[in-house]
């Protein structure tokens, strides 16, 4: 009786999808097997979907079109930018019936003001070509994120991206001035306006940033940018333990706050990785310190940063919170200090199977966060543990790596324990299991388990509001 | 053993060029300056000389405007001990650069004098050599290895299709290629140390060397822009009907 439901449903969505198709132009859409295959992994290659049809808008006006009929027939739609989100959250379901909607071919820059300080673009340009555009003309879009040849500023906004620039200018949601978003109903929502100020009642672009993709398709964007940094200085500093890392992070702020554009930790366990993967790489202190700091100040003039930056060690030196310190002396080892930390994700994927969470603590508890958690894992060699991350945002990386004697069945029967044990001791010390990246697919219960009831009815009930059909990836954040 | 290393100071290696609109030269107002990548190895070599207790004393001589003191105190904090400023605002060439540095070898008596192969602005390659010219030292240029054999040093040169090593008498020039060694960070409590670290300064007049310019520098030009556009071909039957309609291959 139910298989016979599922063949009718199965058979009422593939004539769905093949009126969809007839009443669309035909270069908005692929069926090809090989590119619809592209589209269906996640960043991690541990999740794939399936589906029989890849949408290709150029414009709003396609999108419209598109969405228009998706309501009507209820056609679920995924909708992807760069795909290297870290949730599962382009990831069309199991059963076939999604179609993915990409937003690859929308990637033209429509305006930019230099004297108004702003961008205008489709919602399918890369990050890359946007903050390229604006260096061009002598302007800065800070964003700045490992993965930004690839990733899409539609998806920056829809999962509310945050990465190494939010110490200074804040998460995603601080340089968006307005969107376009072509709702589920396939209306057109625009808050792109000319003007600065506009307090007619709340903002709804803020419903739709880091909404990821649930409650419309975002298609254009405003941008705030900023004048183009003229001068950056940086260091890497070695210090002993966390707690002096938290008083140096004081020393910092109190010193340089307006300037402060980087405070990134690492580990000895880190360097080692990095050592061990890209022997190119030259390894400041021979890597003999537990924990590292590199720490970046930028300036809008010419500014004496190099100073600053010898000055505020200096006070950490003397304090003997500071252990010691590079200050670069040229380019090439600017460039390798960075890449110190950049590379270290890769470094740990190279280094095989890990469980991976991109928490957010309040700063003064981090201490004991690393303490309480290091204690339940004490099955794990240390090394086998690496916490890096924003640390000035209060945004940790805390991943486990597989070690190498453990089996691959013991590892994925740890990972829930270890997993729940992290979250539950990130929310008692009134964090966030999810600093960055958002819920997507692979984080829906803890979002269900760590979420304020009251904060979750609001929310559901946007989704219904705005979706009545659930059409605008469904299963994904909501149930 | 008393050890000499020449260093320059020019545009960073990372740092995309930008030629002056007249075609005189390249923008350096604004721009960031470091010292030439194989000056930084010549460095490299030295300090390690020293820290083998091979080399008694590293000198390091730069010559140019007041700004040259910033590459010299980079090279202190790596662990060079004292340094040599020649102040002149004139531009020289490879052959006067030779005969300020021959000054300084005779009157501080170095035993080796090291020099990067050539500096990364104008890519001369010509300064280690005539400074052995004009010394009459022997020279091993472009080394991948130095070792000291009692009175001499094993050098090892990459050439095609190999490794070639000399043995070259001391007192000798040597010049670095990329591979000899990679330069250490300096660190701040020794970028501190080394700001109270001798720094020599002479006026360029001081010396009375006859430094007349023989070449003249007429027009700096950028490569020619890439032309050409990218086009996406569609697939298989595309590309074929393109090999054979337009490019006539097929
Ligand atoms: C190496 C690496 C490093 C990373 N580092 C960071 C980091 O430091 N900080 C950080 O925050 N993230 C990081 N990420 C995650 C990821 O790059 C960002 O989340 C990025 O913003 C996603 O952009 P995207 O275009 O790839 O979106 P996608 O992955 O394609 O989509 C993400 C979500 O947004 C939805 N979506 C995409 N475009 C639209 C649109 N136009 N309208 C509506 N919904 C849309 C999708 O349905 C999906 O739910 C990293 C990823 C990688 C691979």
């Amino acid at each position: 009786m139910i298989d016979y439901k599922k063949h009718l449903l199965r058979k009422l969505m593939l004539k769905n999808i093949k009126i969809l198709k007839e009443k669309l132009n035909k270069n908005l859409w692929t069926e090809n097997n090989e590119i619809l295959d592209s589209h269906l992994y996640d960043q991690r290659g541990n999740i794939k979907g399936k589906t029989s049809l890849l949408l290709l808008p150029q414009n709003t006006a396609d999108v419209v079109e598109i969405v228009k009929v998706c309501d009507q027939y209820k056609i679920p739609i995924v909708p992807q930018g760069g795909r290297t989100g870290l949730c599962g959250g382009t990831i069309p379901n199991k059963n076939g019936k999604e179609i993915l909607l990409s937003t690859e071919k929308m990637n033209n820059i429509l305006e930019i003001s230099k004297d108004n300080f702003y961008m205008i673009a489709q919602s399918g340009c890369s990050l890359c070509d946007i903050k390229n555009k604006a260096l061009e003309n002598n302007r800065f879009f800070p964003l700045t994120l490992p993965s930004e040849t690839a990733c899409t500023i539609g998806g920056n906004i829809s999962t509310n991206a945050g990465g190494s620039a939010v110490l200074k200018y804040g998460m995603t949601k601080e340089v968006v001035e307005g969107l376009e978003v072509v709702l589920p109903n396939g209306e057109i929502l625009n808050s792109i306006k000319n003007i600065e100020k506009d307090n007619r009642g709340f903002d709804p672009k803020y419903l739709h940033i880091g909404s990821e993709g649930t409650l419309g398709i975002i298609t254009k964007v405003k941008l705030r940018l900023f004048p183009e940094i003229k001068k950056k200085a940086m260091a890497i500093v070695a210090l002993d333990s966390i707690e002096d890392i938290i008083n140096f992070l004081n020393i910092t702020k109190n010193q340089c706050y307006e300037y402060l554009s980087a405070f990134e930790i690492n580990s000895r366990i880190g360097l080692n990785l990095i050592k061990k993967y890209y022997n190119n790489i030259p390894i400041p202190f021979n890597n003999k310190y537990n924990w590292y700091i590199i720490f970046e100040l930028s300036s809008y003039d010419n500014l004496d940063l190099d100073l600053k930056i010898k000055n505020i060690i200096s006070k950490g030196l003397n304090n003997k919170i500071v252990s010691d310190a590079v200050v670069p002396q040229n380019l090439n080892q600017y460039n390798n200090i960075w890449k110190t930390r950049e590379l270290l994700s890769e470094a740990q994927k190279i280094k095989g199977k890990s469980i991976k969470h991109d928490i957010s603590i309040p700063i003064n508890k981090i201490p004991i966060f690393l303490n309480k958690a290091n204690k339940f894992l004490s099955a794990f060699h240390e090394d086998n543990i690496l916490a890096f991350g924003h640390l000035a945002d209060g945004n940790l990386h805390y991943n486990i790596s597989k070690p190498e004697e453990m089996s691959d069945t013991l590892f994925n029967k740890l990972h829930k324990q270890i997993n729940s044990n992290i979250f539950d001791l990130v929310n008692d010390l009134g964090g966030s299991f999810s600093a960055e990246h958002g819920i997507g697919l692979i984080k829906k219960k803890e979002f269900k388990k760590y979420t304020s009831k009251e904060e979750l009815i609001i929310k559901n009930n946007f989704k219904k509001l705005l979706d009545p059909n659930n059409i605008m990836n469904p299963g994904k954040v909501y149930n | 053993m008393k050890v000499l290393v020449a260093v320059k100071r020019v545009i960073d290696y990372n740092v995309k060029i930008r030629i002056k609109q007249d075609n005189s030269g390249v923008e350096t107002d604004n721009v960031k300056m470091s010292m030439n990548p194989f000056d930084e190895i010549a460095v490299e070599e030295a300090i390690r000389l020293k820290e083998k207790n091979i080399a008694e004393e590293v000198i390091v001589i730069s010559i140019g405007t007041d700004n040259v003191q910033e590459t010299i105190r980079s090279a202190l904090a790596m662990g060079a001990d004292r340094g040599i400023l020649v102040k002149t605002e004139k531009e020289l060439e490879p052959l006067n650069i030779a005969k300020i540095i021959k000054y300084f070898v005779e009157k501080e008596k170095s035993d080796l004098t090291i020099l990067g192969k050539q500096a990364i602005d104008d890519d001369f390659n010509q300064t280690g050599q005539m400074l052995a010219g004009l010394l009459q030292y022997p020279q091993a240029t472009f080394a991948s290895k130095v070792i000291k054999e009692n009175g001499s040093l094993l050098v090892t040169r990459e050439v095609d299709g190999g490794l070639e090593t000399l043995k070259v008498k001391l007192p000798c020039i040597v010049t670095t290629d990329l591979r000899l060694n990679e330069p250490r960070y300096a660190s701040l409590p020794n970028i501190m140390k080394a700001k109270s670290k001798a720094i020599d300064i002479f006026q360029l007049q001081e010396l009375n060397l006859d430094l007349e310019n023989r070449l003249e520098l007429l027009e700096v030009k950028g490569p020619p822009e890439r032309g050409g556009t990218v086009k996406m071909l569609e697939g298989h039957s595309d590309l074929i009907n393109v090999l054979k309609n337009k490019e006539g291959i097929l």
